[in-house]
């Protein structure tokens, strides 16, 4: 099988280095660029080219620009790593066509699979299968099938218990809203909820375990400090 | 007319509340005069004043009755002594009911005479008689209402009578006595023979002790004349006598005065009297009236003189005084030289025959009660009157202040209608201005009139009345005011501020101010004058108003001849110059106020820049400069910390990344070296190089987000549960708590615990505090979380016991890279606290460490939120509805 082609954009050639050393050892191809005029370069040399890696500060044209550029022909995942590590720049990084946000400094074996998700999400379903059956909900690499009340994740299907699907159905229906502990508790318990805020953690750790590729620094489920927890619609 | 009638329709509450002040105004101010008559004779019975001759210590406690018997006694005494005088004078020189003596000694009877009504004025065709005649002096006892004509009076000199009893004139001679105290057996004075008999007033039975009196002059008919302490209750049976210069001396006062009347038998000038000294019972010579005091008698040495008698020799300008004047050598008493009576072998004393005096008295009604229910009733109407008056000038004061309050309030409704009304304009500034320098003056004239006649006492309504009025448009001007003010601020653009007299007149003399202004400010004393501090242009003019007052005070005082009135204008002129220089004094400070007020009105805590707004001729004007100054330069300062702080975070934000880059290839390489076929030993390092760098980027983070804490970069304030933070963050490390050897007490008293805060900054407080239990409690122990509330504020603490000795202080641990243990080097950046102290503080919330023995608390409170918040925050809560499963 051929390998799939990998474009990693930074300008420290060392890192470069070191993520394409990183992700042959993962069985991808990759083409390095270091500044976003190379990478625009080579991607217009390599049509193959199925994920980029870019950095946001960089000489002669920065991440940001190279994104916007990428994004007017092509839709493949762009991931964007940068030292940039606040709510700002991820924000802005995402909005404008970024499809994750991985800060420096990374750990090597979350980057190999952050990417392998979204090479799976594009290469499955993605911008492949536009499509979508009506009773499947989708949420960034989260699909729902209300009918037969499964998830997959990046196309791969996860096993769930009874409750942890009761729950990712609320924060799937209810994509970006807030929820309370309480409310949780009572929307998939069916009880009258008190001091429930560990039982729902237990569940939402374990369903975090299930889904995100860092259950630390979770993509899917986020908590809202104070207020909730909510499932994260913008991906 | 027709629109009035509505109006008041329309505005009935309004309306009834204009006419309740009116009226009861009204009907204070008409029954005032009844108060104050009232008060009259309730006081002139009270007024110790009236009766000083007579009242004794304590009579201010007597009740009406008692005032009602003493005034009766001395109305009584008083009727007695006249008709002891007319019968030893007047009768002894009638003949048959007719007058055989001189006319000038009828024209001293005369006032006597008319005051029983027995004046046969065709006598003589004497019609005006002089008032130097035997006279009971009414107006002196401050006797209204009971006279003469209470008593039944019957006076008999050998033969001769005067009486106002019917049907005496019929009855023989013989028995004419007896018939009339038949007549009138229940009470009666009579003095017979130089005997008094007495039946007590009130004597019920009406028999009454008989009690007689004798003088030492009745007993032995020597010339000298004494007497004994005579209780006011009864009468004293006295004396007449006649000098040699046809001079008669009476004395059958009877009371505490006693006073002798001397009438001298010709027009003389000699109006004088004797008197007798209470203490030694001796009779002494006083002149022109009674009113003089025993001082007047000093003598040369200061001791007072008395004389007998026997002893009185002669009067200013006769001979025989000249004579003793140049013997004495001048240093005489201006009233006489007293001197033994037998070295004038002149001078006779003649007793007059007081054997034949009859005199009997009965009064009318019982003088006493009637006197005694008077002066209750007149008390009983002032009590009545006065409640009554302060009852409706307090309904006149509330009735027109709730009119005042509706009306403004109403008006307030009508800003929208870009109209200023009638009331508006009529209770302009000026005319409130008007209005209590009317109150004030009509204030002053009415103490003044309160003055002139009863000394301090004033009624109330004189007094309250004027500072009713100045209050009352006072208030009323106020709320017109602020509504004037309001509406041309609102509505008539431009302008700024309202078209009122006075300001009209301000803007026309502004000019030719400016120019005066401009002109003084070059004088040379002026320019140093602004100069000065305020303190000392305080004092100056203190200095000046004080000096002027006290001149015009001592004008006044020693030159009589100054009108009144303009020394109070000059003093009032004085005084409001200096109320006005205060005035302006604290207009200023008020500017001042205001303009502190403008500045520190930026809710972002800096300070706006300002200019001073005050005239230069100010006192405060120097003040003003150095604030404007303050500002500019706090203004600078402000600027030049946000630069500091703008240049801080970029440092801050490039170090960072450039820590963060290099770190990256670390982290990778190590990683990347991990995976390769190392020897054993090889891949132990690898792992160190793994922890370390891992550890190194822990503190990078961290120090960068202390960096943008500190500087307060990128909060986002929200509402949020601090009850359900704290378990999130809990239920979240649950894993990191089992996996220690310690426990968790948690007890979270409120079930919600609503703030403002920054959600994942708030975490990271939490976060790190239990991480810093959890790092460094003992073993075993427990750690006790606590969330509780108090009156305005939510409480979390969390407390551990510390696995070392805690050698620093709360101060220093939140102090960055500090570590409890400065020896240990594993784990943490040693900024978990000073991370969890700034974030806390950059949220609003406050942070403390408390230090006892092992135990560690850090402490974390946050303000709760209002209500009001609270209460809309659950609003919107409510509003979404969730999409159900």
């Amino acid at each position: 099988m051929e390998k799939i082609q990998v474009l990693v954009t930074d300008d420290d050639r060392d890192i470069v280095k070191a993520i394409a050393k990183l992700l042959e050892l993962e069985g991808y191809s990759v083409i390095k660029a270091y500044d976003g005029l190379e990478a625009l370069e080579a991607l217009a040399e390599n049509p193959e080219i199925k994920l980029v890696i870019i950095d946001i500060m960089m000489p002669n044209l920065d991440g940001l620009s190279a994104i916007m550029k990428i994004r007017e022909k092509r839709n493949i995942p762009v991931l964007v790593l940068s030292a940039k590590s606040e709510e700002s720049d991820k924000v802005l990084g995402l909005s404008i066509g970024a499809d994750d946000y991985i800060t420096k400094p990374y750990s090597p074996s979350e980057l190999a699979a952050r990417v392998k998700s979204s090479i799976r999400r594009y290469t499955s379903l993605g911008s492949e299968s536009a499509e979508s059956k009506t009773d499947v909900i989708t949420v960034g690499g989260l699909e729902y099938d209300i009918n037969e009340k499964t998830l997959s994740v990046d196309g791969e299907p996860v096993r769930l218990t009874a409750k942890e699907l009761k729950i990712i159905e609320l924060f799937m229906k209810n994509p970006g809203r807030v929820f309370s502990a309480e409310q949780i508790y009572t929307n998939v318990w069916n009880e009258e909820a008190f001091a429930v805020e560990n039982t729902v953690m237990v569940h939402i750790r374990h369903l975090r375990e299930k889904i995100e590729i860092n259950p630390k620094n979770p993509k899917y489920i986020k908590v809202v400090w104070g207020v909730g927890y909510k499932l994260e619609k913008n991906h | 007319m027709k629109k009035i009638i509505e109006n008041i329709k329309r505005n009935k509450l309004r309306s009834s509340f204009a006419l309740i002040a009116a009226l009861s105004a009204a009907a204070a101010v008409a029954i005032q005069p009844l108060a104050s008559n009232a008060r009259y004779f309730y006081a002139s019975a009270d007024d110790e004043g009236a009766f000083s001759d007579y009242a004794t210590e304590g009579d201010s406690d007597m009740t009406p009755k008692e005032k009602g018997q003493f005034r009766a006694n001395i109305c009584r005494n008083a009727v007695y002594s006249d008709l002891c005088t007319l019968g030893t004078i007047y009768l002894s020189n009638c003949s048959k009911g007719a007058y055989k003596g001189t006319p000038t000694l009828y024209e001293q009877m005369y006032q006597s005479l008319s005051n029983f009504d027995m004046k046969a004025s065709d006598v003589f065709g004497i019609k005006n008689a002089s008032s130097r005649g035997v006279n009971v002096d009414q107006s002196h006892y401050n006797i209204t209402n009971i006279d003469s004509s209470y008593f039944y009076f019957y006076v008999e000199y050998d033969g001769e009578y005067l009486t106002n009893i019917e049907g005496v004139d019929e009855m023989s001679e013989k028995n004419r006595l007896a018939n009339i105290m038949n007549m009138y057996d229940k009470s009666y004075y009579l003095r017979e023979n130089n005997k008094i008999k007495t039946k007590p007033l009130h004597d019920e039975s009406g028999l009454g002790k008989t009690e007689v009196y004798y003088t030492e002059a009745d007993q032995d008919s020597s010339d000298k004349l004494t007497s004994e302490y005579i209780d006011s209750d009864k009468l004293m049976l006295g004396a007449a006598n006649k000098d040699f210069i046809d001079r008669y001396t009476i004395c059958f006062s009877p009371s505490g005065d006693n006073v002798l009347y001397s009438y001298p038998n010709d027009s003389s000038d000699y109006n004088s009297y004797l008197r007798l000294d209470d203490d030694t019972g001796e009779l002494y010579y006083d002149e022109d009236s009674v009113m003089y005091e025993y001082g007047d008698l000093e003598d040369a040495d200061g001791s007072y003189q008395t004389v007998t008698t026997s002893q009185i020799t002669m009067y200013p300008g006769s001979a025989e005084y000249k004579k003793a004047c140049s013997q004495e050598g001048g240093a005489l008493n201006k009233f006489g030289v007293w001197t033994d009576l037998e070295s004038f072998p002149n001078y006779y004393f003649e007793s007059l025959d007081t054997s034949k005096l009859t005199v009997f008295m009965s009064p009318k009604t019982d003088i006493a009660t009637t006197s005694a229910a008077l002066i209750t009733k007149y008390q009983k109407q002032y009590d009545i009157l006065n409640v009554v008056w302060i009852c409706l000038s307090i309904l006149s004061i509330g009735s027109a202040l709730t009119f005042a309050i509706i009306t403004a309030a109403r008006k307030a409704e009508k800003y929208k209608d870009d109209q200023i009304t009638f009331f508006d304009r009529l209770f302009k500034p000026d005319f409130s201005a008007l209005a209590i320098v009317a109150g004030v003056v009509l204030l002053c004239l009415s103490i003044s009139y309160g003055f002139s006649y009863y000394g301090f006492q004033v009624s109330p309504l004189q007094t309250s009345l004027p500072a009713l009025i100045s209050f009352l448009s006072f208030m009323i001007c106020l709320i017109a005011y602020d509504k004037n003010v309001k509406i041309i601020k609102t509505h008539v653009k431009g302008s700024g501020r309202p078209r009122l007299l006075l300001n009209v007149i301000n803007d026309r003399t502004l000019p030719l101010r400016k120019r005066i202004e401009e002109k003084k400010a070059n004088i040379g004393i002026v320019k140093s004058y602004r100069k000065l501090s305020i303190k000392t242009k305080y004092i100056i003019h203190s200095i000046i108003t004080v000096a002027v007052a006290s001149i015009i005070w001592h004008i006044a005082y020693f030159d009589i001849s100054l009108p009144i009135y303009a020394f109070y204008v000059v003093l009032l002129l004085t005084f409001a110059s200096f109320v006005g220089y205060t005035a302006k004094l604290i207009r200023d400070i008020m500017k001042l106020d205001r303009q502190l007020d403008e500045i520190l009105d930026d809710s972002d805590n800096t300070m706006g820049k300002c200019e001073p707004i005050l005239k230069e001729s100010s006192k405060l004007y120097s003040l003003d400069k150095k604030l404007s100054e303050v500002s500019n330069r706090a203004e600078l300062a402000v600027d030049k910390q946000v630069q500091s702080e703008k240049l801080k975070v970029e440092l801050v934000t490039n170090v960072s990344h450039d820590l963060k880059t290099p770190l990256t290839s670390i982290i990778s390489y190590i990683d990347l070296l991990s995976k390769t076929d190392l020897p054993d030993e090889a891949q132990d390092y690898v792992k160190v190089l793994s922890r370390k760098a891992n550890k190194l980027r822990d503190i990078v983070s961290d120090v960068f987000s202390l960096a943008k804490a500190a500087s307060g970069v990128e909060i986002s304030m929200q509402r949020l549960d601090l009850a359900i933070l704290v378990r999130q963050v809990i239920a979240d490390n649950e894993d990191k708590v089992l996996q220690s050897e310690k426990e968790l007490r948690i007890d979270i008293a409120p079930n919600h615990a609503p703030i403002m805060g920054d959600g994942a900054k708030l975490y990271r407080v939490i976060q790190n505090l239990l991480d810093n239990a959890l790092k460094y409690s003992m073993d075993y122990t427990r750690i006790y979380i606590t969330l509780s509330e108090n009156d305005d504020r939510y409480l979390l603490s969390v407390k551990n016991v510390s696995s070392y000795e805690m050698k620093f202080s709360a101060g220093e641990i939140t102090e960055r890279f500090t570590r409890g243990d400065k020896s240990r080097s594993d784990g943490g950046s040693g900024l978990g606290l000073s991370i969890a102290k700034s974030f806390t503080e950059a949220c609003g919330g406050e942070f403390s460490i408390n230090i006892d023995g092992d135990v560690f608390a850090a402490l974390v409170k946050f303000d709760k939120l209002t209500e009001q918040e609270t209460a809309n925050d659950q609003l919107t809560d409510d509003e979404s509805d969730i999409t159900q499963t």
